[in-house]
């Protein structure tokens, strides 16, 4: 058995490097054509018609808004309130004016008050 | 007190109001008017130049708004008492008439000590606007109490020192006359000298320890029990006689007859627990029989039923004056009391519980 073995190794073998050269040559075909595949013109795209979104329905019960601050006393001193917060900002104009020296000197006008000087010490 | 142009009255300074707490509530808060125009006339629409005090105060100050409307400089009740002594329940609507003319331009709001100066001054921002916690006493008390006080505490008087208070100590008008006392929150009284004194020379941080045994000679004797501090400790002082109000142009007049630097010491209208003392300073007011006439015949029918040298406490003390050079300059000598002879014939009456009949004997 042993002698009828040794016999047949070399044609095992032949056998086996015949085949393998040939499966490595296909794969490398297949490979290129895959590579060539890609370079080509891509295929007509058709458009699908969309799909409607499914919403979930409105709920029918809405729970009522949560309580409000509830007023408290207030402790002083209390931090200051902004501009933006009181509202003030159309104080600007009259900051604007009362600040400019200029402009008071040119409006302001005096108060008539009749000129009648006491007479004696108050 | 120099005037104030009308621009600089409303002048307002940037850093002294608008960075400060009271600059960030805005204008329109406080004062009303109209915003976001440049027409001064639109701008103006209802704006109050002077804001009421528990309007525009009340809401962050409610303590002190809600005792100053008892204070007398809010409600200057004490004018209201001193005519309703001399008057009768009749003629008080023809007086408020007239202390609506004459007398209202004294009453203070919470700004008219701490934003401006006072309406009897022509008012007029102190400082651009800023809140002064402790009003400056030369534009704000002084614009009112002028001509006796002031000039009596800073020695405007010619030949009379300024009180040593003010000269030596350089105390401003609040030292003595505290936040309490001008907001009303020692009790609401009907005239400045209702209660015990206040302030008195005895508080804690001023005399605690002037006493009988405190070593001082004049101390040891009678003197502390029978003589407010004043009649040894003031001198010579204003008083001013024959006031008459009118109107005149639409405009609040008034004359007086010329004022006399004197001083004297007369007896004490007020004696009782709170003020012992059988001798006090006493100062001429200017009142006058028919001071009111203009606003209708005798306004005044209790005329006499209160004095017209009252009770007084100058603002000029010293600590050596010539009541303390010897004992006679007062025992005795009849030239520091008021006697019969200083009272004006008509007013005698008016004035017999405060003339001195007897002097103190002469000392040997």
């Amino acid at each position: 058995m042993t002698a009828s073995r040794e016999k047949h190794m070399p044609e095992v073998k032949g056998l086996f490097q015949k085949w393998g050269g040939m499966v490595a040559v296909v794969l490398l075909l297949l490979l290129a054509v895959l590579a060539l595949g890609g370079c080509a013109e891509p295929g007509t795209i058709t458009a699908v018609e969309p799909t409607a979104t499914a919403f979930p329905p409105p709920p029918t019960d809405i729970p009522p808004p949560p309580p409000g601050p509830t007023p408290v006393a207030l402790d002083f001193p209390i931090a200051a309130v902004t501009q933006e917060a009181n509202g003030s900002v159309d104080d600007q104009s009259c900051v604007g004016c009362h600040t400019d020296e200029e402009t008071l000197k040119a409006l302001a006008e005096e108060e008539e008050v009749p000129e009648v000087e006491p007479e004696g010490e108050g | 007190m120099p005037p104030v142009e009308a621009w600089e009255k409303v002048f307002l300074n940037q850093e002294s109001f608008s960075e400060t707490i009271h600059g960030r509530y805005g204008c329109i808060t406080c004062h009303g008017g109209v915003g976001g125009t440049d027409d001064k006339e639109a701008a103006h629409e209802g704006m109050i130049g002077e804001p009421d005090s528990a309007e525009a105060c009340g809401d962050c100050h409610p303590d002190q708004v809600a005792m100053d409307e008892g204070s007398l400089h809010s409600s200057l009740a004490g004018y209201t008492t001193a005519l309703a002594a001399r008057s009768a329940p009749d003629k008080m609507a023809q007086l408020e008439v007239m202390m609506g003319n004459h007398c209202d331009k004294c009453h203070t709001t919470c700004g008219q000590c701490h934003v401006s100066r006072p309406t009897n001054l022509g008012g007029g921002l102190l400082e651009g606007h800023a809140f002064k916690q402790i009003p400056p006493m030369n534009l704000t008390c002084t614009g009112c109490h002028g001509s006796r006080i002031n000039d009596e505490y800073k020695g405007k008087n010619e030949g009379v020192q300024a009180d040593v208070h003010y000269i030596q100590g350089g105390m401003p008008c609040f030292t003595c006359h505290t936040a309490d006392e001008m907001h009303g929150v020692l009790g609401e009284f009907e005239h400045r000298y209702d209660g015990a004194p206040t302030p008195s020379c005895q508080d804690a941080d001023c005399h605690p320890d002037v006493g009988q045994d405190d070593g001082i000679q004049y101390h040891a004797s009678y003197h502390l029990e029978g003589l407010s501090c004043q009649v040894c400790h003031s001198t010579t002082y204003k008083n001013c006689y024959s006031c008459h109000v009118s109107m005149e142009n639409g405009a609040a007049y008034f004359e007086t007859d010329e004022s006399e630097m004197m001083f004297k010491i007369g007896l004490n209208p007020l004696q009782g627990e709170d003020r012992p003392w059988k001798y006090v300073p006493v100062r001429h007011v200017p009142v006058d029989r028919d001071s009111f006439s203009y606003y209708g015949e005798d306004l005044l029918p209790n005329f006499d039923a209160v004095p017209t040298w009252k009770y007084a406490t100058p603002h000029n003390i010293q600590r050596n004056t010539p009541q303390t050079e010897a004992c006679n300059t007062c025992h005795g000598n009849a030239e520091f009391f008021l006697t019969v002879d200083d009272v004006a014939p008509d007013e005698r009456k008016a004035n017999e519980d405060v003339i001195v009949e007897e002097l103190p004997f002469s000392m040997p």
